[in-house]
């Protein structure tokens, strides 16, 4: 390597440490990652973008940004409205770089392993919460029925427990479009907030 | 070479063809090879997503909804699980787990290195260093749209259309590389896959699929075409992928190389012309930018040049004919 | 290559093969990224249907967002009935219709495997193999059952008018073992199914149902009793989640409920709870009636049901006291030997307590006027079937001879006696069985004679959208559209008129059931009697009075004209605590408790109810569907602590349960939510069929209803 070469490649390296300095602190929108993903930037860091978690998604729940900021272009996430996660957890098997942990099909491991995001009700939509009638179905489509969502009271309204949900989205997902009284968080978010 | 008389023959088989039908007669059958596991690599990229689409569409009701596969789908029977997974450049084939070294290296960077990354590293750090940049001539998906861009320049030519052809140093590439894997140890992002063709054209393909949407890898594989086609010929592989570079850096010591036997050559500048990456066999001047993807052997009107390993071996010159290995 | 040229020499000059090459490989790349990006911006829209959810009977109103020809998504309509409810059945729809399991084509038995034939060979040989039968057998050796799909499902109608015009009067329905012998019980005594006024009554008293599972919609007005200060008596062996939230629980043992209603009644009568103004203006028999109830004392029901006195008393007082009270009953009453007797007993106690026909208590489900025996088909009456009316059939049903009173009020066979019909001849030989929607394999008693019994037949034909146990062991398999794929028709008054369009199109090459059905009939040469090329037509046809003898006219019908219509439309026009009419037919005609010929002894020391109602599951249906399946993978048993410690069985570990029928293998659940004597075992699992333990022949002498509850068995570690 001649000297231009050594000048061009050192300033090539500084260049890059600059624009990934800038990539580092700029805003991003917290998304909800598939299930076992790492936390945070150790995920960003990890995942190398090859959707093979979004081939073996049985419902196709797992979708690529399509946004064109260097820290959240084409990473992998769930718009759990549109299609949530079911629990299968064949994407953390597929990973090939450790990404996503690789968590076997159990719903007791996987609840204790597993947070994508927490979920939060907004009463003043929610059916029963609103005594407009019965609804229920959060409750009906939860993969941990009785322990993430209980429901209370003659309206049988729903009422989660963000320590035992996994954030898998179903209920949002299942929530009527009327009411659209579910959403899950990212953690991220929340940590943010 | 086992043939009884070969310089009769070929002075014959010369007689009967005409040289530049001769020509493209090798062209065919040297390249056709590389021509086959090109179209297999591109209808893997191509084909992946339509063959989750189908078994989407036979096992789960899910996003897949509204689609004008639906043909496809009904013609083909309830798949089984597929033993292919992952864009090329991180493939599980039956089981087996491959990985790019550029993905290595970048995580490397990102020290995001578990065992998994080694146990799929691997295979390829071993057979890289030993072929070289075969992927890039032999296997990488960019090369249809490359191979649109030098055709394009080619009609252009003809139109009489002069485009440039910008030479960029051949270290820019290892800047380039240099540069993404700094910007992405200090990001903690995986950047290499949203530059790098073999990972952008898979999955602008699963997403056009399955999302209905292309993203900015689209537009990033457009610039390169228009890169290629009007600015510099080849210019991104040669001088801008980081993955080219990745390959070349590990391929140094490669023993796999093209040679010449000087005295077969008729220094007739055809390899060096159809080289994309600007090697120039003529004059031996090959280096690790090489991809070994044959077309100069191909080319070569009289069979001077030969993909080897080691040594050269000195060839009798009548045995270098046409037809002569039939 | 080539040099600069002037522009109208390169059109002039050939080109050459490689410049071909060159082309092609551009327009190549272009076309796969034209195509990638067309694909992403052509997609169907977003459609949304209002429909109907046909999976239960609780018909809820969905809404249900179709994209293109699948259905992506379904939600509640809060604008229907049920107020936006559904269950992750509704929701798993989308994962039905589009099922990979679903079947596609119709399919012929060749040996031990499947062929796929076409519609036009699959019905032309069904109807020859059927003329076949008829020519040999006679056409009552041909018989039709249906499912779970078909409950108050206007297509029975037509189903009577096939088997009519086929000649059979073998037409059964789910009714056979379910829900009709309640309705059964209750127009015995008041002339008319009843149902609970849930929101205005100030008690309810649940017996053997669990409305939680079984009727999601409402289920909460029944938790919402005892929270609202109200009282909610619950009487199940289980522990139901209803049970937990009750004024008072109790639990008597499997197939007691007649001793335990009894019991009340006494103590009712006896502590003058009763109001004795109603029963004076409203009930006949009663002077009979209180002298068959004082034959069990407290004393008694205490040692017969294991029900305490105490809580005995309680209950009687509870349910006089604090009036008006409903009462929901469900399967857990109708299950016995004694089904029909206990149902109408517990509707005595509303009987006596005055709580029949007035507001909080029981509703009348029909208009007064009508006779009782319209109510438990009631369209079957009230429709009529079009003009050409099919000749009469002159043979009865099987099953008539058992248990006339079902076919009188039903006018169907009892389906719990093909089995004895296919094996024995007896009352006659049945050769063909078309099963529509139905699995009796799995869901029917005595599923290893039934197994035997399905080999002899010289046709069995299947109509379902999934290969079920019942359709694999099929001549031939017809593949039906789910009800999202067909018109959809309401439940209720209005029946006739309201029909929708399909949601989807028909999936695959299925058809809907009412197609398969004329189809068929077409092919049999009946096709004079279904000329119509649409459900919707066939419901609009004309119609006129259909299945009527002089015995069963309606009485509005024969009564001169200026007669007030009694209150009650039973023969006596009053509430009847003594029924002629089962004395007509050769019964008791008060209730009468009497002990089981099969009782938990040394051998089998346990009783066993099998097919209790879970949340996950309906019957044997919709076992492959992920979401469905997810949420329970294995059957387990459910057992008391006491029992289990005497089998030596530990919870979490497999367990063998063994009845004189068969034995099954399942998990063990060791709960203290179930009667100590009890071991409760789930249906539907074709791996772990319930219906290997139970026994057909224990039928409910009035209904035919098989004792699916109140079984034997020994529990022992697998």
């Amino acid at each position: 390597m001649n000297r231009r070469g050594f000048f061009w490649g050192a300033l090539a390296v500084a260049t890059g440490a600059a624009a990934g300095a800038w990539t580092r602190v700029a805003k991003a929108t917290a998304r909800l990652r598939p299930p076992g993903a790492k936390p945070g930037r150790a995920f960003d860091a990890a995942c190398i973008r090859c959707f093979r978690c979004a081939e073996v998604c049985p419902p196709k729940a797992i979708r690529f940004d399509t946004s064109y900021s260097l820290n959240a272009s084409d990473l992998p996430y769930l718009d759990a409205r549109e299609q949530a996660c079911v629990v299968c957890m064949k994407c953390t098997q597929a990973c090939p770089t450790g990404a996503l942990t690789p968590l076997p099909l159990d719903l007791g491991v996987v609840q204790k392993a597993v947070r994508m995001g927490t979920p939060v009700l907004d009463r003043k939509s929610c059916i029963p919460w609103r005594g407009e009638g019965v609804c229920r179905l959060c409750y009906y489509v939860c993969p941990y029925p009785d322990s993430a969502v209980a429901l209370v009271g003659p309206q049988q309204a729903p009422v989660f427990d963000a320590k035992a949900c996994i954030g898998c989205g179903l209920c949002e997902e299942a929530c009527p479009r009327i009411a659209h009284a579910i959403h899950i968080v990212p953690l991220e978010e929340e940590k943010k907030a | 070479m086992a043939s009884k008389s070969p310089s009769a023959s070929a002075a014959a088989a010369r007689a009967r063809l005409s040289t530049a039908d001769l020509r493209l007669q090798r062209w065919l059958r040297y390249q056709r090879v590389r021509r086959a596991t090109l179209a297999l690599s591109v209808l893997w990229v191509l084909g992946l997503p339509l063959w989750h689409l189908a078994r989407d569409l036979f096992e789960s009701a899910g996003l897949a909804a509204g689609s004008r596969w639906a043909v496809l789908a009904a013609l083909s029977a309830r798949p089984p699980n597929p033993p292919l997974l992952g864009a090329p450049w991180t493939v599980s084939l039956f089981g087996l787990e491959l990985l790019d070294p550029t993905a290595f290296v970048s995580l490397l960077a990102a020290r995001a290195v578990d065992w998994h990354v080694v146990l799929g590293a691997l295979p390829l750090l071993v057979l890289v260093p030993f072929l070289g940049r075969f992927f890039c001539g032999w296997l990488c998906p960019y090369l249809p749209v490359l191979a649109a861009s030098n055709g394009l320049r080619a009609l252009l030519a003809r139109a009489g259309l002069r485009l440039p052809d910008l030479k960029l140093p051949r270290w820019t590439q290892y800047a380039v590389l240099a540069g993404l894997l700094s910007a992405t140890a200090v990001a903690q992002t995986q950047l290499i896959p949203l530059v790098y063709p073999p990972s952008l054209i898979a999955r602008e393909a699963y997403r056009a699929v399955f999302q209905g949407s292309l993203g900015g890898g689209a537009v990033f594989i457009l610039g390169a075409f228009l890169f290629d086609t009007f600015g510099s010929r080849a210019g991104f592989c040669r001088s801008l992928c980081p993955g080219g570079a990745t390959f070349a850096l590990l391929s140094v010591r490669s023993p796999v190389k093209v040679r010449r036997e000087p005295a077969a050559c008729t220094d007739c500048t055809l390899c060096d012309v159809v080289c994309n990456l600007g090697q120039q066999p003529m004059t031996d001047k090959l280096d690790m930018g090489c991809e070994r993807c044959g077309k100069c052997v191909s080319v070569c009107p009289t069979d001077a040049l030969r993909i080897e390993i080691g040594k050269p071996v000195t060839l009798a010159p009548e045995a270098v004919t046409p037809g002569a290995a039939r | 290559m080539t040099g600069r040229r002037p522009l109208r020499s390169i059109w002039s000059s050939r080109f050459s093969r490689r410049t071909l090459l060159q082309a092609a490989e551009v327009a190549g790349v272009a076309a796969a990224a034209g195509g990638l990006a067309l694909y992403g911006r052509n997609r169907a829209a977003d459609v949304r249907t209002p429909g109907i959810c046909r999976i239960c009977t609780m018909h809820c109103g969905i809404v249900a967002t179709t994209r293109g020809d699948r259905l992506v998504r379904v939600e509640g309509d809060p604008a229907s009935g049920t107020r936006g409810f559904i269950c992750h059945h509704g929701y798993a729809l989308r994962e039905i219709v589009h099922a990979s399991d679903r079947l596609r084509v119709p399919l012929k038995r060749d040996g031990a495997a499947f062929r796929e034939v076409s519609w036009e060979q699959a019905l032309s040989e069904i109807a020859g193999r059927l003329n076949e039968v008829k020519a040999k057998f006679g056409p009552e050796a041909l018989a039709v059952q249906t499912g779970w799909p078909f409950v108050r499902h206007p297509l029975v109608h037509l189903l009577h008018r096939f088997c009519q015009a086929f000649g059979t009067p073998n037409l059964a329905t789910v009714a056979s073992l379910c829900e009709a012998s309640l309705r059964m019980g209750k127009a015995l005594v008041a002339g008319s199914n009843l149902t609970p006024d849930l929101r205005r009554a100030k008690t309810l008293l649940v017996w053997g149902a669990n409305p939680t599972f079984t009727a999601p919609p409402f289920a909460h007005l029944c938790a919402a009793m005892a929270e609202n200060g109200r009282t909610l008596l619950v009487v199940d062996p289980v522990r139901t989640e209803l049970a937990a939230k009750a004024t008072l629980h109790l639990a008597p043992r499997p197939g007691t409920d007649l001793a335990l209603a009894l019991g009340l009644a006494h103590v009712i009568i006896s502590e003058r709870l009763y109001d004795p103004a109603y029963v004076e203006a409203h009930c006949a028999g009663f002077d009979d009636f209180m002298v068959h109830a004082a034959l069990c004392p407290p004393a008694r029901v205490e040692r017969v049901t294991s029900v305490p006195r105490e809580s005995l008393l309680r209950a009687a007082h509870l349910f006089a006291e604090n009036g008006p009270a409903a009462t929901w009953d469900g399967l857990g009453v109708e299950h016995h030997e004694n089904g029909v007797e206990t149902v109408r007993a517990i509707t005595m106690l509303s009987a006596l307590c005055g709580y029949l026909d007035v507001p909080g208590g029981g509703q009348l489900v029909r208009k007064p006027g009508a006779r009782f025996w319209d109510e438990p088909l009631p369209q079957l009456y009230r429709l009529g079937t079009p003009e050409p009316v099919p000749p009469p059939v002159a043979k009865k049903s099987i099953g008539y001879s058992e248990h006339p009173l079902y076919e009188v009020f039903n006018r169907q066979a009892q389906g719990m006696l093909f089995a004895r019909a296919m094996l024995e001849d007896q009352p006659y030989p049945l050769r063909a069985l078309i099963l529509i929607g139905s699995n009796p394999l799995v869901t029917a008693p005595g599923a290893a004679r039934l197994r035997q019994a399905v080999e002899k037949l010289s046709l069995l034909v299947t109509v379902d959208p999934f290969l079920s146990e019942s359709a694999s062991r099929s001549d031939y398999v017809l593949p039906a559209s789910t009800f999202a794929e067909a018109a959809v028709v309401a439940a209720g008054e209005d029946d006739a008129k309201v029909a929708r369009s399909g949601l989807v199109t028909e999936q695959h090459q299925s058809w809907p059931d009412w197609k398969i059905v004329f189809e068929l009939a077409r092919a049999l040469g009946l096709g004079k009697y279904f000329p119509w090329t649409s459900f919707q037509e066939a419901l609009d046809a004309p119609r006129v009075p259909f299945m009527q003898d002089a015995e069963h006219t309606p009485r509005a019908d024969t009564a001169p004209p200026g007669t007030p219509p009694p209150r009650f439309s039973t023969p006596s026009g009053k509430l009847e605590l003594s029924s002629p009419l089962m004395e007509r037919f050769g019964y008791f005609p008060i209730p009468d408790w009497k002990e089981p010929a099969e009782r938990p002894g040394p051998e089998f020391p346990l009783y066993l109810m099998t097919g209790p109602r879970t949340r996950q599951y309906i019957n044997s249906q919709f076992r492959t569907i992920p979401s469905i399946a997810s949420k329970l993978t294995e059957p387990c048993v459910e057992l008391h602590p006491v029992a289990a410690k005497a089998a030596g069985v530990v919870d979490g570990k497999r367990v063998t349960v063994v009845s004189p029928h068969g034995r099954v293998t399942m998990q063990a659940r060791v709960t203290d939510g179930v009667h100590p004597e009890v071991v409760v075992v789930p249906a539907g699992w074709a791996s772990a069929s319930a219906n290997q333990l139970t026994d057909p022949d224990r039928r409910d002498p009035v209904s035919g209803f098989p004792a699916l509850r109140s079984g034997i068995c020994r529990v022992e570690p697998a």
